[in-house]
């Protein structure tokens, strides 16, 4: 779904952020296929819209927020 | 557990999904009141699993399913080979339940008790939600009766936050129309805390709207002595449980619940007391000063300070060493200071912003790797990152277990409130952390 609040880039900015060295952390939260391919240095969260929120949360809340995070889903 | 084998089953492979009895109801009736369908043949096993014997669990999977009182690996084969009966081959979104709008009437004693058995209530008496009381409502806010405020998916289903709804609880709870903007912007957030652990919430309100409904920032502001501050953290309780379907057994599980609960320590930041350089919550969170802004956040742990600052030991190094005892899950903390605190903090101790202090916060709480991995909820979401080489948990989980790691790292998560009359100069630190800012404006 759109967001007007989180900023969308595109996979080719994200390149250039990753080949510049910058402090980031990708997620994965596609609903699978990490363990086949992903993005290099990415991490893979589980997100079901349909699970526990409090759940989710907890697991957001434990990613480093002072970090620049991009975020991928399928 | 219950959405992992359904993803199996989507996948063809037959599971046996198997439950503690505490919460074998409720996850039976997951799948049929509630989500997504594909009922799933549950084996329930009694408690406790966690932390018991290798004899004990010997003895369960040996033994009955205190349910059905079968054997459980019976029950087990069973689940795995058995063919499909008709309900099993149910599929989709259960139909939603249908919600009348008005109860029969009856008299006032009756319809109270009924509140209590239908557990709509928090068991303290409520104003009957009458629809003249609820138009009157409906009153202090330019917003349309069934506008949805939010969709609330959990525990199961769909059910809509509407602004009636919100009236309703509001009138509940024996709120003013004026205060409606307020629980309005707060039942965003909506429904409050829900875990297993005793998650709680703490309502924050920032601008001119704490003057305007009169709202107590200042002496005793965290207890219980003003009404909007006892209402609307109130209502905030009341909605969660009736929209929210939140049952204590039913459809959630806190083993010890939190007293915070009952009013979510709703009050006002004081910001007519912020010291010089210090920017009210609403102001850090984007907001102007002119805005009237709630924030709900989320924790479990409030320690207080007890006693006066003494000058022989600086406030900071007290909160440092207060915070040892909170989780750092998220980098979370809330300080509550009284403005003597804040004032000493600014001017004795040199902290311009609430930044600086968080800052020095983050850098200088120090805690044993052990004791930081010794928390379950820390160790339930952020272990499984720090095996993903997420830093700095995959550092933390190879230090020896003695060694010193500062867990709040992220101090953006350390915030401040000023709140108090400055009849002595305490605080409270907490590990609560802040949810987005919702304006209040934006409700009226």
């Amino acid at each position: 779904m759109e967001s007007n609040e989180v900023p969308r880039i595109t996979c080719q900015e994200l390149e250039q952020l990753i080949d510049k060295g910058e402090q980031l952390v990708v997620v994965d939260i596609r609903g699978g296929g990490y363990d086949s391919q992903h993005i290099k240095g990415a991490i893979n969260i589980s997100y079901d819209p349909s699970g526990d929120p409090m759940e989710r949360e907890m697991t957001l809340t434990a990613l480093p927020a002072d970090k620049l995070m991009v975020i991928y889903c399928d | 557990m219950s959405r992992h084998a359904k993803k199996l089953e989507e996948l063809g492979i037959p599971t046996a999904p198997c439950t503690g009895v505490n919460v074998s109801k409720y996850v039976a009736g997951w799948d049929t009141l509630y989500a997504s369908g594909i009922p799933l043949r549950y084996v329930v096993f009694p408690l406790p699993v966690a932390g018991a014997p290798r004899l004990a669990h010997e003895m369960y999977v040996n033994g009955n399913d205190p349910v059905t009182g079968q054997p459980i690996m019976e029950e087990i084969v069973a689940a795995l080979t058995k063919q499909l009966t008709a309900d099993e081959q149910m599929t989709g979104l259960p139909p939603a339940a249908l919600e009348s709008r008005f109860l029969p009437p009856d008299t006032e004693e009756n319809l109270q008790e009924l509140f209590k058995v239908e557990d709509w209530t928090d068991y303290l008496p409520i104003v009957l939600p009458t629809e003249e009381r609820v138009s009157s409502m409906l009153g202090g806010t330019s917003h349309k009766p069934d506008e949805v405020v939010k969709t609330i998916t959990w525990p199961g289903g769909a059910r809509q936050v509407t602004v009636e709804k919100v009236a309703i609880s509001a009138v509940m709870a024996g709120a003013k129309p004026q205060y409606l903007p307020v629980i309005l912007a707060t039942a965003t957030m909506a429904p409050f805390g829900n875990s297993t652990t005793s998650m709680a919430n703490m309502i924050i309100v920032n601008g001119p709207i704490r003057k305007e409904i009169g709202m107590n920032s200042g002496t005793d502001a965290m207890g219980p002595y003003n009404e909007p501050n006892a209402v609307i953290g109130r209502t905030f309780t009341l909605l969660s449980k009736t929209v929210g379907n939140l049952h204590a057994g039913v459809t959630t599980f806190s083993s010890l619940g939190s007293n915070l609960q009952y009013n979510n320590c709703c009050f006002a930041e004081n910001e007519e007391a912020l010291p010089q350089g210090w920017d009210s919550l609403s102001v850090q969170s984007g907001y102007q000063k002119e805005d009237s802004v709630v924030t709900v956040c989320t924790g479990w742990t409030y320690i207080s300070s007890v006693g006066e600052v003494q000058l022989s030991y600086p406030p900071q190094f007290l909160i440092r060493d207060y915070m040892r005892a909170l989780s750092g899950q998220g980098s979370a903390a809330l300080l509550c200071a009284d403005p003597l605190v804040a004032q000493n903090l600014r001017n004795e101790q040199g902290f311009t912003t609430k930044e600086m202090l968080a800052r020095w916060l983050s850098e200088n709480v120090r805690i044993p790797a052990q004791q930081y991995w010794g928390n379950g909820v820390v160790a339930t979401f952020n272990w499984n990152l720090g095996l993903q080489g997420l830093e700095p948990y995959a550092t933390w989980q190879k230090m020896p277990p003695e060694e010193l790691i500062a867990p709040f790292s992220n101090h953006k998560a350390i915030n401040t409130v000023v709140v108090g009359g400055q009849t002595n100069n305490l605080w409270f630190i907490t590990d609560f952390r802040l949810g987005k800012g919702v304006s209040i404006d934006a409700w009226r």
